[in-house]
């Protein structure tokens, strides 16, 4: 039961997420490059050709996502944390001029102040605890929450876990806000293309293969541990990091230099 | 009833979100969907297709009969894809639109279903900017007038009306087409229950309630929706 006012909470919610955005943007940060937001989406090689047709990431709008509807991205200074979604490796950008609200979903002082803050929306809160449709008030909640403190990106640690390639305790995740045309009384958004995140274009092929386990929390992968040693990935030590390497692909797509697009190959 | 294009559509949604299907594929497989249904060259915008102009009004005429027949999950989608959009028929039969928004509030017991049937009738009064009677009105009236309900099953609708209103007003902060059905509501009340103490009432419970919990003062604007009573 909550012991103080609504306001206080949400005047704290605002002063946090103040704190977060200073944090994400401050000179040193490894998310802002020059005024830009590099991030990476991996998508199933079944809907590149639909991709390629537009070049935009489309919001996810569906229960069950960590953090309500937007587009989810990890920023490019952790390039294989999302590698199991998909064999396919988008790039694109933010202004970070649109980045004015972020709120740190990994600390636990921002998970505390969500997790009191939903407790005073007693229909829906009751909907969460009590019934077997808790993935669509979770849905709900997340989308009210964002769009109550105009939020444009929640960072978040992983919630699915690879032991090669996602490290639970240094990756960041991104979910991207993309409210355009959604009236003040609708939570949440269509399944459709946004322009929020800019430049998009293919720079990565996946040369491993995932498989998800059946209780859903992790990723098995099957080719990286006969090719290296379990929980190791290595990048030869005379070639550039993988983030230069996709920037570079980035930058040869975006000019359209060549018919055929370059895509780096991403081994483990 | 449904066309062929129509059916296939929910039979689709019936697959996608209902079938066990993990998030991430549903995910894809709707936003495939929502490439045919968006407006060539278009994103998240206002306007409808042709296209999913057909979907939502084939929706919106099906008979009680047929809405039952289709699944929670389906319900869901369209009530949110009418709230996001205008379909063409709302702007020249609104009441009928309403109608049948507001029938899916008693089609189901879930509660996120009648949850975002409420949300779905504010959004079709701040659409058409509606200046009169909330669209919630629809349920709240039916709630009243139905023989079949004991007065113990009428006050727990009502109730749940005022909280899920309760919640949008809290969402929503600045618009007013919530805290406007909560007044309407609560006048509503007073009229079928005017014999009532006003903190026995279903709907001025739940005001008094939210307000305690979250510490506002009796000046509040939901405060003063129980003084103007």
């Amino acid at each position: 039961m909550p012991s103080r006012p609504l306001k206080d909470i949400e005047d704290e919610i605002k002063s946090w997420i103040r704190d977060s955005t200073n944090r994400f943007r401050a000179p040193g940060s490894p998310f802002v490059d020059n005024y830009q937001v590099w991030v990476l989406k991996f998508i199933s090689a079944r809907y590149l050709g639909s991709f390629l047709q537009s070049k935009l990431l489309a919001v996810s709008a569906t229960p069950g996502f960590t953090w309500g509807d937007g587009i989810y991205v990890t920023p490019l200074c952790n390039p294989y944390s999302t590698m199991m979604y998909g064999r396919v490796g988008i790039l694109g950008r933010i202004e970070s001029g649109s980045v004015n609200k972020v709120f740190d979903a990994l600390d636990d002082q921002g998970i505390r102040l969500y997790q009191e803050w939903i407790q005073y929306s007693t229909f829906l809160f009751r909907q969460l605890t009590t019934t077997i449709h808790a993935n669509i008030a979770n849905r709900i909640l997340r989308n009210w929450f964002r769009r109550r403190f105009g939020i444009d990106l929640v960072m978040f640690p992983p919630d699915q876990f690879n032991r090669a390639y996602v490290d639970r305790t240094k990756d960041r995740w991104f979910v991207v806000s993309d409210w355009t045309n959604v009236g003040s009384q609708v939570h949440g958004q269509r399944p459709a293309l946004s322009r929020v995140i800019k430049d998009c274009e293919w720079v990565a092929i996946v040369q491993e293969e995932f498989e998800e386990t059946p209780a859903k929390t992790h990723f098995k992968d099957l080719l990286g541990p006969y090719i290296t040693p379990p929980g190791i990935v290595r990048i030869p030590a005379h070639r550039p990091s993988l983030s230069s390497i996709l920037m570079q692909a980035h930058a040869a797509n975006l000019s359209g230099a060549s018919p055929a697009p370059t895509v780096v190959s991403i081994r483990p | 009833m449904f066309d062929l294009i129509s059916f296939l559509t929910a039979h689709f949604l019936e697959e996608t979100i209902g079938g066990g299907t993990p998030p991430s594929e549903s995910d894809t497989r709707l936003q495939q969907l929502e490439s045919l249904l968006a407006l060539e060259g278009t994103h998240t915008e206002l306007e409808s297709s042709p296209e999913e102009n057909r979907l939502l009004r084939a929706y919106l005429n099906l008979s009680i009969e047929e809405l039952e027949s289709l699944s929670p999950e389906v319900h869901e989608w369209f009530i949110e894809r009418l709230a996001l959009r205008v379909p063409v028929q709302m702007q020249r039969e609104p009441r009928e639109v309403v109608r049948q928004i507001g029938r899916l509030f008693f089609l189901s017991e879930r509660g996120t279903q009648q949850y975002l049937v409420v949300g779905a009738l504010l959004a079709v009064d701040e659409r058409t900017e509606s200046q009169e009677e909330s669209s919630v009105a629809f349920i709240w009236d039916h709630i009243w007038r139905d023989e079949g309900l004991t007065g113990i099953e009428k006050e727990g609708s009502i109730s749940t009306v005022a909280e899920i209103l309760l919640d949008q007003h809290y969402f929503c902060r600045r618009s007013r087409y919530p805290i406007r059905a909560l007044a309407q509501l609560l006048r509503s009340e007073a009229r079928f229950l005017r014999d009532r103490p006003l903190e026995t009432r279903p709907a001025s419970g739940r005001v008094v309630a939210r307000v305690h919990l979250v510490g506002e003062t009796l000046g509040s604007d939901l405060a003063s929706l129980l003084r103007e009573i």
